[in-house]
């Protein structure tokens, strides 16, 4: 019964932020989106390089919309992308006969990689997932996919985290380096 | 799930912490806290039990008696213990020996007992019995001398007792002040229930970097 009373919730859900906060998130990704949308569009298409993917969208969600987790850190979002793309990639190589598995055993041993190198970033098993599924384009990088999109991207992101959550008086980013 | 029921055990009562503060003090913080309250309450708990825990074995009896003591000889008659006392406004004196041992204490409640003729138990309720029966002072307290007046032996600690034990002490004893001895047994200091009070509410605010 003790395992059944768990699935009710013991607390109540925090509350919602204030108005300024949800502008300076709204600001904060767009201009991170659209940094890393732009020099891709411009710089990227028609080669066989891209800088963007879907995890990053993710990843604007925690570096602009939730600055003090310590998920958002910059540990975590640029060690959580680089790793997890690196295992991600090794999960296709080593198990494409088989997606589903290489799929599952990349995301896996992603989030097992970054709670062991205390990067947890949640968009760090879509980069991982990503590195699987995301088609051709993604699998002939091979392990350049971990270099460019995926650290040059969260880079960027990083860059406009620090320039962005930095104007308004009430916010501030990061909480810590290392 | 067992860690969570021990948390949840720790004693806040003198604390009062609801979870309705902790809303709150996040509604307070603009951004979004990536942790329930419930957590926080958690997290609160323990750091509290840890602080609480090292707070007393950080304070030591040395760092908070007073050195100043007014003690008294048990050969001094009752009517000089009481001078002292109301000199110095102390509810308290502690006795020593020639050597400066602590032989016993006397409060303000072993001198009204003697007034009654009765040694122990409930004051009031001696109070009561003596007014019915139309008179105290039985005893010829003139005569009384010091030792003889004394709680004795007298409960003590040592200089380096921690303040958790002292604490500990006082409510077991249900005493109001403790003498304290250095390792040969003779008086260093004494420590009333205010010094405590005193040294509890010293630097407790919260800080914290923004």
């Amino acid at each position: 019964m003790e395992y059944l009373k768990k699935m009710k919730g013991s607390t109540q859900s925090p509350p919602r932020v204030g108005f300024r906060e949800i502008f300076w998130s709204w600001i904060g990704s767009v201009l991170g989106i659209a940094a890393v949308g732009y020099l891709n569009d411009h710089f990227f298409k028609g080669t066989d390089l891209m800088l963007i993917i879907g995890s990053f969208g993710a990843s604007a969600v925690l570096i602009f919309g939730a600055t003090k987790s310590p998920l958002a850190q910059p540990p975590n979002l640029m060690g959580g992308h680089l790793i997890s793309a690196l295992i991600g990639v090794s999960a296709y190589k080593l198990l494409h006969p088989w997606m589903w598995l290489a799929a599952a055993v990349g995301v896996a041993t992603a989030i097992a990689a970054m709670h062991a190198t205390k990067t947890l970033h949640p968009p760090g098993g879509a980069t991982a997932l990503i590195a699987v599924i995301g088609g051709d384009q993604v699998h002939r990088l091979g392990y350049i996919y971990a270099l460019i999109p995926v650290t040059a991207g969260a880079a960027i992101l990083l860059l406009v985290a620090l320039i962005v959550n930095n104007i308004p008086k009430t916010r501030r980013y990061p909480e810590f380096w290392i | 799930m067992k860690k969570r029921t021990e948390s949840t055990e720790v004693d806040l009562s003198g604390v009062g912490l609801t979870d309705a503060d902790i809303y709150e003090a996040m509604k307070s913080i603009s951004g979004y806290i990536d942790i329930t309250p419930g957590d926080f309450k958690e997290l609160y708990c323990i750091a509290y039990r840890h602080a609480m825990e090292r707070f007393a074995r950080s304070v030591s009896a040395r760092d908070i008696m007073a050195t100043k003591v007014v003690s008294v000889q048990p050969e001094n008659p009752l009517a000089d213990v009481v001078e002292v006392m109301s000199e110095h406004g102390v509810s308290g004196v502690p006795v020593l020996d020639s050597e400066g041992k602590v032989l016993g204490v006397i409060s303000e409640k072993d001198i009204l007992f003697q007034f009654l003729g009765e040694k122990t138990g409930n004051f009031m309720a001696a109070l009561q019995r003596c007014l019915h029966a139309g008179g105290c002072m039985a005893v010829p307290v003139r005569k009384l001398k010091a030792g003889e007046v004394m709680t004795s032996p007298a409960v003590t600690v040592s200089e380096d007792a921690f303040l958790g034990e002292i604490v500990e002490l006082l409510t077991q004893k249900g005493i109001n002040r403790l003498p304290v001895t250095d390792p040969d047994g003779r008086l260093a200091g004494i420590i009333a229930r205010s010094d405590i009070v005193n040294a509890t509410m010293r630097g407790r605010t919260c800080s914290w970097n923004t």
